[in-house]
């Protein structure tokens, strides 16, 4: 047994490793046709090997063959497992027809072979969809191709019941076990080399578990309870139906026999009566004989011997008056004497050896007496009488079971164990058990079911049939039901799974791919699942949903767009408008074009006192309407420390300490801030992280102004940032933008970048302020061309035209 | 915009690949936010990001913030363009650019 399950699980194990080498070779690839052959050929040859290399295990050669073919269909691709069956099985039916390789199961195992083959294709594409089997499916492909194998067993040999039985009995738990166990260790093996591999007693959520998965769960154990009580319910009935079967045949053989030893006993009867009365009349005719030759007297040896011939005795004797012995023939002294003594008896007849029962008389002549001994077995084989036992012979019980004649003492007078004697323990459970009932009991050294009958007082017809042959039909009716009923089960199981699957578990991947879409922002998806009743109601409802939450999702877009409207309003109010200024010793121009919506970039200029204008561009990080407000503070903050007269550099200390406070959005603002004397066209800026400002001299062409850096503000707290001096003589100018316009790009992503803008600004110096901005805007729309606008695009110049030109309409300058 | 992650040990490096934009930042603050609690370290390969904007920015501000009280924050393969960006808002003077 266990050298057995050792080299099962060696064969399996060569199997499994096959399996995994050939899926590594392959793997991620698509099989030629030539590969799919060559994958066939070569689990065809291990279903052969396995054929003529089988496990030696009670008389029966045990083998895996069936792996072949499963698994080359299965695990690779349905090409490779038809042929792979047809190999196995075609070599299977010739080696068993002509080379006596287990010729009994040679259609079983050839039609299983071949039908593991296609059965494996069709499960590849139909039910697993060419995709890897889980393990417990790949059991379960094995375990039932090899419940379809011994049950192929039964149905070839109907006539045969009994050595079927013993070679299921034999072969079927582990053939379906180990092929079972080889295509889920297999299938682990893959799983694990694809990295699929999970623990199947991981604890999972309720949420992990497919419908498809819990529903099979649940058809499984419900049809499995089923089969099981459905057998179990077959089996007590088969085993009531078997012992009924057995107490019949008993009860019939018992009466057949009792009637047969009846009329038998009354032949012997009969004979008895018969050989005294031959005996008597035997007698009678040699007096008669003796008289008519002259008397008692004259009868001497010779006669007697004669008349012993003719009439064919045992003995004849004469006897005198005084009952002595005168003449004899074939009687010894010693048998006279015993004679004599039988004769004083009341009996006629004795038995006076139990193989030998013979019948004495005698008749007067004269004085005394002619006796005559007659042997009444020849007498009654003359009347061609035969023996009990012989009788007896021609009586059998069932195919294997015994009869019995026993007398009390335990000797067994007639049937199959004549002559023994019983054990003491069996005489004693004989005594026990009353008669013509049933009981079970190993009289003979096997279990057997018994009845006892009396024959006479003395003897006991004691009638037995093995327990093994009581239960052979419901043994081998089980094996068949059971694997009938595991075959139908599967079938049953695999057509429910595949119709709850088209039925409801399809239905329900499609209304859930809808809802993905929908999720997914495609709000124009209908779901369009129909064919029932709940799918159909749950599509309207869900397309009725959608269509709910899109005019919802449309009022509040709609909302939110005018709220954005009013915050662009807002946050452009808040961007003073008026370039006109009661003087003209300078020009001042900006615009504010926000990107799609509220942006975060502003511009400020504002008077810190009679004469000194600061000007401020920043860009807030981000958009939308946290930039919009943390551009509003941003804008505050510096506005409010500007007019308390700070250095640029501390305006921007001081503002970057006030915006990091709270700043939980992590948003951050670059800014760069000048304030120019307008007296003296001296100019203190700082640059807290912001775009190089651009400077023109007067009469000279604009170029970028590499200023000193800081960090944005509101990145990090106390922050120093380091000013610098700018001094602007009359008919300078100078442009600060935000990074949409060098950032702005065109259909190809390529940026605008500071160059295009020098140039621009290049070719318009000698324009208004008031037109050069808008004619970079329209360069920087015509260069984006289709593209969309990332970002705001925020610019404001600055021309210093200093007091020469400041002299008409100057008022308020300080006295 | 496409994001590699890779977690060596307790450094995770995050390579961008194109634009780090409004539109694109968010899906970058998302990733490091939910990696963050694995890394001690993080290293963000600018090998292949063609433009960065102040919202890409901001992202890498609170990165730098919240890793500063970790392993630190590390800016590598920065191209021109992006250097620029840095240099101009100052944040080459905060951030480990190599």
């Amino acid at each position: 047994m266990l050298s057995m399950i050792l080299k099962m699980s060696a064969v399996t194990a060569l199997y499994v490793l096959l399996t995994a080498l050939i899926w590594l070779r392959t793997r991620g690839r698509k099989l030629s046709l030539i590969q799919k052959l060559a994958i066939g050929l070569i689990y065809g040859a291990c279903a052969v090997l396995s054929t003529h290399f089988g496990v030696d295990y009670s008389h029966m050669m045990l083998n895996v063959r069936d792996l072949g073919p499963l698994s080359a269909g299965l695990f690779f691709d349905p090409v490779s497992g038809m042929l792979a069956g047809l190999i196995g099985g075609i070599e299977r039916y010739i080696a068993g027809t002509y080379w006596g390789v287990g010729s009994y199961t040679r259609i079983a195992c050839s039609v299983s072979t071949c039908l593991a083959g296609f059965v494996s294709a069709l499960m590849h594409i139909f039910i697993f969809r060419r995709k890897k089997p889980s393990a417990v499916y790949a059991f379960f492909m094995g375990a039932v191709m090899e419940v379809f194998h011994m049950y192929a067993v039964f149905i070839t040999h109907r006539d045969d019941m009994n050595m079927a039985l013993y070679v299921v009995r034999v072969c079927a738990v582990p053939m379906i076990v180990f092929t079972g166990l080889g295509m889920a260790a297999s299938s682990v093996a893959l799983q694990v080399c694809a990295g699929e591999w999970k623990n199947p007693f991981r604890r999972v959520s309720a949420e992990e578990v497919p419908v498809s998965q819990r529903f099979q769960f649940w058809l499984f154990a419900v049809t499995t309870a089923i089969l099981t009580l459905n057998l179990l319910f077959a089996f007590g009935l088969q085993t009531q139906i078997a012992i009924q079967d057995a107490r019949n045949t008993l009860v019939t053989v018992s009466g057949d026999i009792r009637d047969t030893y009846v009329k038998l006993r009354q032949t012997e009867e009969n004979t008895d009566a018969l050989a005294g009365e031959t005996a008597r009349m035997q007698a009678l005719a040699i007096a008669e004989a003796a008289a008519h030759a002259g008397g008692l007297e004259t009868a001497d040896a010779a006669f007697l011997e004669r008349m012993r011939d003719i009439y064919d005795l045992v003995s004849v004797a004469s006897v005198g008056a005084d009952g002595k012995v005168l003449q004899s023939a074939g009687e010894s002294p010693s048998y006279a004497a015993l004679l004599d003594e039988v004769l004083s008896g009341a009996s006629e007849s004795q038995a006076i050896n139990p193989s030998t029962v013979r019948s004495v008389a005698g008749a007067r002549c004269g004085t005394g007496m002619i006796r005559v001994v007659v042997d009444k077995k020849s007498l009654a084989e003359a009347l061609n009488l035969s023996g009990l036992n012989e009788t007896l012979s021609y009586f059998h019980v069932g195919r294997t079971g015994t009869f019995d004649i026993i007398r009390a003492n335990g000797l067994v007078m007639a049937g199959e164990h004549r002559d023994s004697t019983l054990t003491t323990d069996a005489i004693r459970t004989l005594a026990a058990k009353p008669t013509e009932t049933f009981f079970q009991a190993s009289l003979f050294g096997t279990e057997a079911l018994c009845r006892t009958e009396n024959l006479s007082d003395d003897l006991k017809l004691l009638a037995l049939l093995p327990m093994e042959e009581v239960y052979a039909d419901r043994d081998a009716q089980a094996y068949e039901s059971a694997l009938a009923g595991i075959m139908l089960f599967t079938v049953i199981y695999v057509l429910i799974s595949q119709l709850v699957q088209a039925i409801v578990v399809n239905n329900l991947q499609l209304v859930n791919a809808s809802l993905h879409r929908i999720t997914r922002g495609h709000l124009d998806e209908v779901v369009s699942v129909r064919n029932s009743s709940e799918f159909a109601s749950l599509s309207n409802d869900i397309n009725q949903t959608v269509g709910v939450l899109k005019g919802y999702i449309a009022a509040a877009e709609k909302r939110i767009e005018q709220e954005l409207e009013f915050a662009r309003t807002i946050q452009d109010s808040a961007l003073p408008k008026n370039f006109t200024f009661p003087r003209h010793d300078f020009e001042l121009f900006a615009t504010m074009d926000p990107a799609k919506e509220v942006g975060g970039d502003f511009y400020d200029f504002f008077f810190v006192g009679d004469d000194r204008l600061a000007l401020v561009i920043a860009d807030v990080s981000g958009k939308g309407i946290p930039a919009a407000l943390f551009m509003m503070r941003a804008k505050t903050a510096i506005r409010g420390l500007a007019e308390s007269g700070r250095e640029p550099a501390e305006i921007l200390y001081r503002a970057n300490n006030t915006l990091c406070e709270g700043n939980d959005a992590e948003m951050f603002v670059t800014v760069w801030l000048g304030i120019i004397d307008l007296r003296t066209g001296q100019m203190q800026c700082a640059n807290a992280g912001h775009e190089y400002p651009t400077l023109m001299r007067a009469g000279g062409e604009y170029a970028l102004f590499r200023d000193r850096h800081g960090l944005a503000l509101a990145a990090m707290e106390e922050v120093r940032f380091k000013g610098y001096e700018l001094q602007l003589e009359p008919g300078d100018r100078l442009f600060v933008y935000t990074d949409g316009i060098p950032e702005a790009i065109d259909e190809h992503t390529e940026q605008y970048g500071t160059d295009r803008l020098v140039n621009m600004l290049n070719a318009t110096r000698d324009e208004p302020l008031r037109q050069v901005l808008p004619a970079i805007r329209r360069d920087i729309a015509d260069f984006a061309g289709g593209a969309e606008q990332f970002d705001d695009i925020t610019m404001l110049g600055f021309a210093y035209y200093g007091s020469e030109k400041g002299g008409d309409g100057h008022e308020g300058t300080d006295a | 915009m496409k994001i590699d992650k890779k977690l060596e040990g307790s450094t995770l490096t995050l390579a961008l690949e194109g634009r780090l934009d409004t539109t694109t930042a968010p899906e970058l603050e998302q990733v490091i936010r939910a990696e963050l609690d694995k890394a001690d370290a993080l290293v963000l390969d600018f090998g292949k990001l063609e433009y960065i904007s102040s919202a890409g920015l901001r992202v890498l501000l609170s990165a730098h913030k919240a890793m500063a009280k970790k392993g630190g924050m590390k800016v590598t393969h920065v191209n021109e363009m992006v250097m620029e960006v840095f240099e101009v808002t100052g944040f080459s003077d905060i951030l480990t650019v190599e």
